[in-house]
C-alpha cells in the first residue's frame, strides 16, 4: 500500500518535472506534414454555433467540398476563433484559413494574414461571371487599397420585422417607407394598442449608422483619409433627435437581440429592429403563430434608405505553403459558386452572397421568406456600404453606441453627446488610443 | 531518473525520525519541497509563466509573433491613463466591489445566524442547501433565467415591483440599474458559499462560550456584539478577501447578462464595462493585446494592494482586540 | 429569536433562492411562452417533449463521458496535490514555505481574461492542445484545496504526529492512514468545489480543444443554448440538463461542506 503510494507520487513528480523541462526548452519541434503524399490538408477555424442552421450548413458544405475535391481536405474546427487565433499566432500553430469578423489592420501590419489577390486571379482563378455575380458590397467588404484581405463567408444587413396582425389591429395598412412615416405609425400603435411596445431598437452601431447615412451623414470627415469622424453634423442631430423623441414619448425601447425576439414572439412588440441573421431566430420564436412582415430601414432625408453590410470573412493566415493557399483559394472560389451559395442562402438563415444563387435556390423560397428576400434587395442597393475597416473603428462603434444611448434616453443632450463622441472617435481614429 | 526520484522520496520520508540535527533539518526541508512540488509546478507552468509573459508584453508593441516585438516602455500605460473608457471601467469595478463586498458579507452573516444551530432549534440544513445551490450552477445556464426576470416589460422583477406599487425599472436596459442588476444576480449566485463559511465560523465557537454569554444575561444583540462577533473576526476577514478577489474578477455574468456572444457586452453606454470585461474586449475584439496585458497588470496590482490593505486593517482590528 | 419566526424566515429565504431554478423547470416543461405570460405561471406542466428533443439532438452520452473523465481525474489529482501542499504548509518547516503560501494565494488574483493567450502557447509547447490532459493538468491543483487541507491538518493535535514519528511511521503512511481519514470533510469539500469548477468549465475547452469527440458536456450544451435561442422551452431544457448533474453531486456532498471549512484559521492550534 505504502510503496504503491511512493511509486505513484514518484511518477507524478517525474511527469511534472518532465513537463517543465519540455517547457523550458521551448517544446518539441513540430513537423508540418503537409508536403507528404495524399490530399492537401487545410485547417479552417470558424465560430458558428454547431447546433444552429449556419453551423450545420457550414459542416454540410465543407463535407460536400471534401467529397467533390479529392485533392483537398478541409479540416473544420468550430471554436472561439478570435481567442484561439491570438494564441495560435504566438505559438506558431495558426490554421490556413480562419473566419474572423472584421479583420484588424493589426493583422496586416504584423504580416499575419495574406492578400487573396494572387490566388484569385490568373489561371485557375475565379471566372469573370462568378466574380461579377457577387454583390459588390460583399465583394469589397474586406478590401483595402485594392487588396482583398478578407472574403465574406456570410453577410448580414440590418432590417425591420413587424407583426402584421398588430398593424392591422391598429388600422395601419402598409409598413412605413420613410422615417417620418415610421414615427407616425408608432404613434398610432402606441395610442391604439397601449399594451404593446411599438418599436424596439438596438443600441448598436449597425442600427444607428444606417439611419444616420440615410439622413445624409458620412462615416468619416471628407478628405480626412479615415482619420476623423463626422458626427457633429445636421444628419447626426436629426437622427439622434428622431429617436430621442420616440423614446421620450414611450414609443420605443432599447433591447438586445434575444429580448427583442422574445418580446416580439410574445406578441407584445409591433416593430423589431434586427439583422437578417436574426430573422431565422425570429421565425423560430414566433413559430407560425402570426404573420411577420419584413422591410428595409425607411428612407431618410436624402430620399433613399441606407445600410451597412457586415459578417464573418475568410482570411489566409501567414506561414503556410503555396499549395495550401491554392487549395484554400479553390475552396473559397467554390464557396462563391452557384450551388454552395444556393445551399447557404436557403439553409443557413443568411442571404446568399452571389446573384448566381438566386436562380439556383428552391423555387418560392424567397417569396416564403421575406427576411431573406429583403436582405438580398438591401445587398443589391447602391446605398449599402461595407462596415468600415479603419484601425480602431470598433472602438469608435462602441463610443457611438454609448453616445446614442445617452442622447436618446435623455442622459445627455444631443449636442453634448455628439461632441464628446466626436472627440472620442477622433482620438481612436488618429491612432493615439492604442499602438 | 525515476529511480533516483524514488530514492529521493524515500529519503525525505525518513526525515521525521531521530533527533533534530542539521541532517534532519535538511531532510525536513527536502520533504517540504517534495510535497509542494506538484502544485507549485502547476502554478508556475500554467499560471505564473503565462502571467510573466503578459507583464513582459505590456512594455512592448506585440506583433502577434514571438520575435520582433517593439519595446515601447511605459507607452501602453500612458495610453491607458489617457483613455476615458479605462477610467470608466475602473470606476465601474470599484462601484461593483464597494457595493458587493459589504452587502454580500452582511447578508451571508445574517443568513448564517438564521440558519445556525440554536439552543431550541436544529440547524436549517435544507435552506442552507437551497441557498448554496445557485453557487453550483453554471453562470451561462442560470443567467438566461435572470434575463427573463429582468425584462423591463414582461419580466417577473417588474411584476413584483408593480404588485408592491413601486415604480418599475428598466433593469439591464438602464444606465443606472444595469450594474445593480448584475450585482443582484451575483449576490444570488454567490452568497451561499459565504454563508457556509460563516456557518463554519459559528460552528467553531465553543458551545460553553455561547452558554456562558447567555447565562450572564447576554441575549440577542449583546451576546452577538460581545461574544460571537469577536470570535468571527478571522472568518469575516477571510470572507471579505474572498468576496473582494471574486468581485474584482467578475466576468461571466456581465458578459452573459449584458450582451452575450452576439452583441457588445458591457452596456448600455458602458455602464457595466468593468475592468475584466474591458481586458477581454481590448484583447479579443479590439485586438490590442499589449494594451490588454497592461490593463491586466494594473488590475493585478490593484487586487494585490486591496488584499494587503485588508490584511493590514485586519491585523489591527481583528487579531489584536 | 423565537423558533417559529426563525423557521418561517428560513423557509422564505430558501424558497426565494431556489425560485429561479424552479422557474427554469416551469419554463422548460410548461406551455410555450410561459416565461413572459402575465400574470406569471408558477406551476410546471411537465411536458417533457422539449427535453426529449434536446436529448435526441445532442450526442449527450459521449459528452457526459468526456466530462466524467475530465472531472474525475481532476478531482483525484487535486486531492493528491492539495493534501500534500496542505500538509507541507501545516506540518513541515522548510525555507520558502511562506513563498509557496503566497504563490498559492496569488494565483487567485491573476486576471484571467488575457491569460488564455500565453496559456495556449504553454499547452502548445507541452503538446497538450486538444487532449484530455489540457482540461486536467492545469487544474490539477487549487488554492482552496491546499488551504482546506492546511486548515484541517493544523487542527490535528501535534501529538498524533509525534506518536507516529516515535513509532517509526513514515510521512506517507501517516498522511494516508491518519491525517487524510481525519480530514474527510476537507476531502468532501474539495471534491465538491473541484467538481463545480471542472464540470462548469466552458471558455477553456472551447479554446484549447478542437475535436468534438473529447469536448465536455458543458461546451456542447452552451453551443446548443445559442442554437435554441428562439425556442425558449428547448433553451430552458438545455439549461436544465446542464444543471442536473451538478445538482446531483451537490445533493450528495453538500452536508459535509460546513464541517469541511470549519477549521484551520478559525481554531487555534493546541
Amino acid at each position: 500500500m505504502v510503496h504503491r503510494g511512493y511509486a505513484r507520487a514518484a511518477a507524478f513528480v517525474a511527469i511534472a518535472a518532465a513537463s517543465v523541462i519540455l517547457a523550458a526548452y521551448g517544446g518539441p519541434s513540430t513537423t508540418h506534414a503537409s508536403a507528404a503524399k495524399g490530399p492537401v490538408r487545410i485547417s479552417l477555424w470558424e465560430s458558428h454555433s454547431p447546433g444552429g442552421p449556419p453551423g450545420k450548413s457550414m459542416v454540410a458544405l465543407v463535407n460536400l467540398f471534401n467529397r467533390t475535391h479529392r485533392g483537398i481536405q478541409v479540416e473544420l474546427t468550430v471554436t472561439k476563433a478570435s481567442h484561439k487565433l491570438l494564441g495560435a499566432f504566438a505559438a506558431g500553430d495558426a490554421p490556413v484559413l480562419a473566419e474572423v469578423s472584421h479583420y484588424d489592420a493589426a493583422f496586416i501590419t504584423a504580416h499575419a494574414i495574406k492578400s487573396w489577390n494572387p490566388y484569385l486571379s490568373g489561371a485557375g482563378g475565379m471566372s469573370a461571371v462568378e466574380r461579377g455575380a457577387i454583390f459588390p458590397v460583399t465583394w469589397t467588404n474586406g478590401q483595402v487599397n485594392g487588396q482583398h484581405w478578407r472574403l465574406q463567408a456570410n453577410v448580414k444587413v440590418s432590417q425591420l420585422s413587424y407583426n402584421i396582425g398588430l398593424f392591422r389591429k391598429a388600422g395601419i395598412s402598409s409598413p412605413p417607407a420613410t422615417w417620418a412615416q415610421l414615427a407616425a405609425d408608432v404613434a398610432i400603435l402606441h395610442k391604439r394598442l397601449p399594451a404593446v411596445v411599438p418599436l424596439a431598437w438596438k443600441d448598436s452601431s449597425a442600427h444607428i449608422l444606417p439611419p444616420f447615412l440615410s439622413n445624409g451623414g458620412t462615416l468619416f470627415a471628407p478628405g480626412s483619409h479615415e482619420k476623423k469622424a463626422n458626427f457633429v453634423t445636421p444628419a447626426a442631430v436629426e437622427t439622434f433627435t428622431f429617436f430621442r423623441r420616440l423614446y421620450a414619448n414611450h414609443q420605443m425601447i432599447f433591447a438586445h437581440g434575444s429580448e427583442i425576439r422574445a418580446d416580439f414572439a410574445a406578441g407584445k412588440l409591433a416593430i423589431a429592429d434586427g439583422t437578417s441573421a436574426g430573422y431565422q431566430k425570429l421565425l423560430d420564436a414566433v413559430a407560425g403563430r402570426f404573420q411577420i412582415g419584413v422591410i428595409p430601414f425607411p428612407a431618410g432625408s436624402t430620399g433613399h434608405t441606407a445600410n451597412l453590410a457586415q459578417g464573418l470573412g475568410f482570411v489566409l493566415v501567414a506561414h503556410h505553403t503555396p499549395a495550401q493557399y491554392r487549395a484554400a483559394a479553390t475552396f473559397v472560389q467554390w464557396w462563391f459558386s452557384a450551388q454552395p451559395q444556393a445551399y447557404w442562402g436557403s439553409r443557413s438563415g443568411y442571404p446568399p452572397e452571389s446573384k448566381l444563387a438566386l436562380s439556383a435556390m428552391p423555387s418560392g423560397y424567397l417569396r416564403r421568406y421575406p427576411g431573406i428576400s429583403v436582405a438580398v434587395r438591401i445587398l443589391e442597393s447602391p446605398y449599402t456600404v461595407a462596415r468600415p475597416v479603419a484601425t480602431a473603428y470598433k472602438e469608435v462603434q462602441g463610443s457611438l453606441d454609448a453616445a446614442f444611448f445617452n442622447a436618446v434616453t435623455g442622459k445627455a443632450s444631443v449636442m453634448s453627446a455628439l461632441r464628446s463622441l466626436e472627440t472620442q472617435a477622433n482620438a481612436y481614429l488618429s491612432g493615439s488610443s492604442a499602438l | 531518473m525515476i529511480s533516483s526520484r524514488a530514492a529521493f522520496l524515500r529519503s525525505f520520508t525518513r526525515a521525521m525520525h531521530g533527533p533534530r540535527s542539521i541532517g534532519a533539518t535538511l531532510r525536513e526541508a527536502l520533504l517540504g519541497y517534495g510535497l509542494v512540488m506538484p502544485s507549485a509546478l502547476i502554478f508556475l507552468v500554467f499560471y505564473y509563466a503565462p502571467a510573466a509573459f503578459l507583464a513582459y508584453i505590456s512594455f512592448f508593441h506585440w506583433n502577434l509573433f514571438v520575435n520582433g516585438n517593439q519595446f515601447v516602455g511605459l507607452r501602453n500605460f500612458e495610453i491607458l491613463a489617457n483613455q476615458p473608457l479605462f477610467w470608466r471601467s475602473l470606476f465601474n469595478t470599484a462601484y461593483y466591489v464597494v457595493v458587493l463586498v459589504p452587502t454580500t458579507t452582511l447578508l451571508a452573516l445574517a443568513f448564517a445566524l438564521l440558519l445556525r444551530e440554536m439552543p431550541n432549534l436544529r440547524s436549517g440544513g435544507l435552506s442552507r442547501a437551497l441557498i448554496f445551490l445557485p453557487h453550483v450552477t453554471p453562470v451561462v445556464a442560470t443567467s438566461i433565467i435572470w434575463v427573463w426576470i429582468f425584462n423591463p416589460n414582461f419580466g417577473l422583477a417588474n411584476a413584483i415591483l408593480g404588485f408592491l406599487h413601486l415604480p418599475q425599472l428598466n433593469w439591464l436596459q438602464s444606465v443606472t440599474w444595469a450594474l445593480p442588476s448584475v450585482m443582484i444576480y451575483t449576490l444570488w449566485h454567490s452568497v451561499g458559499l459565504y454563508t457556509v463559511l460563516f456557518l463554519a465560523g459559528l460552528a467553531s465557537i465553543p458551545k460553553n462560550v455561547l452558554e456562558a454569554a447567555s447565562v450572564d444575561g447576554g441575549h440577542g444583540w449583546f451576546a452577538f456584539r460581545r461574544v460571537v462577533w469577536p470570535m468571527l473576526g478571522p472568518v469575516t476577514f477571510f470572507v471579505i478577501v474572498l468576496v473582494s478577489v471574486n468581485t474584482i474578477q467578475t466576468f461571466s455574468q456581465i458578459y452573459t447578462l449584458t450582451g452575450g456572444p452576439s452583441s457588445l457586452a458591457g452596456g448600455p453606454a458602458f455602464a457595466t464595462t468593468t475592468d475584466s470585461l474591458l481586458i477581454y474586449q481590448t484583447a479579443f475584439l479590439y485586438q490590442h493585446f499589449s494594451l490588454a496585458s497592461a490593463m491586466s497588470l494594473v488590475l493585478f496590482v490593484l487586487t494585490l494592494a486591496l488584499t494587503l490593505i485588508q490584511k493590514l486593517l485586519a491585523d489591527r482590528i481583528v487579531f489584536y482586540r | 429569536m423565537r423558533a417559529p419566526l426563525t423557521l418561517i424566515l428560513r423557509a422564505v429565504i430558501g424558497m426565494a433562492w431556489i425560485f429561479p431554478v424552479y422557474w427554469l423547470i416551469v419554463v422548460a416543461t410548461g406551455a410555450r411562452g410561459s416565461a413572459y405570460s402575465i400574470p406569471p405561471v408558477f406551476v410546471p406542466l411537465f411536458h417533457f417533449l422539449p427535453v426529449a428533443s434536446v436529448l435526441a439532438h445532442t450526442h449527450l452520452l459521449q459528452h457526459v463521458l468526456n466530462s466524467v473523465i475530465v472531472t474525475t481525474s481532476t478531482i483525484v489529482l487535486v486531492l493528491f496535490t492539495g493534501a500534500l501542499g496542505g500538509y507541507a504548509l501545516s506540518e513541515v518547516r522548510f525555507p520558502g514555505r511562506s513563498l509557496y503560501f503566497l504563490l498559492a494565494l496569488g494565483v487567485m488574483m491573476l486576471p484571467q481574461q488575457a491569460l488564455m493567450v500565453p496559456q495556449y502557447v504553454v499547452l502548445y509547447h507541452l503538446r497538450m492542445l486538444n487532449t484530455y490532459a489540457a482540461m486536467i493538468i492545469p487544474f490539477a491543483t487549487s488554492t482552496s484545496s491546499i488551504f482546506l487541507f492546511r486548515q484541517f491538518f493544523m487542527r490535528l493535535p501535534t501529538s498524533y504526529r509525534d506518536i507516529a514519528s516515535v513509532e517509526g511511521v513514515s510521512t506517507a503512511r501517516y498522511l494516508w492512514r491518519v491525517a487524510l481519514p481525519l480530514a474527510r470533510p476537507a476531502v468532501a469539500a474539495t471534491v465538491l468545489l473541484t467538481f463545480i469548477s471542472s464540470w462548469n468549465m466552458f471558455q477553456w475547452p472551447l479554446v484549447m480543444i478542437s475535436s468534438k469527440s473529447i469536448q465536455p458536456l458543458e461546451v456542447s450544451l452552451t453551443f446548443y443554448m445559442q442554437a435554441f435561442e428562439g425556442h425558449w422551452r428547448q433553451l430552458a431544457s438545455v439549461a436544465l440538463l446542464a444543471l442536473l448533474p451538478v445538482i446531483g453531486v451537490f445533493a450528495l456532498t453538500q452536508r459535509y461542506i460546513v464541517s469541511a471549512v470549519a477549521g484551520g484559521e478559525l481554531a487555534q492550534k493546541e
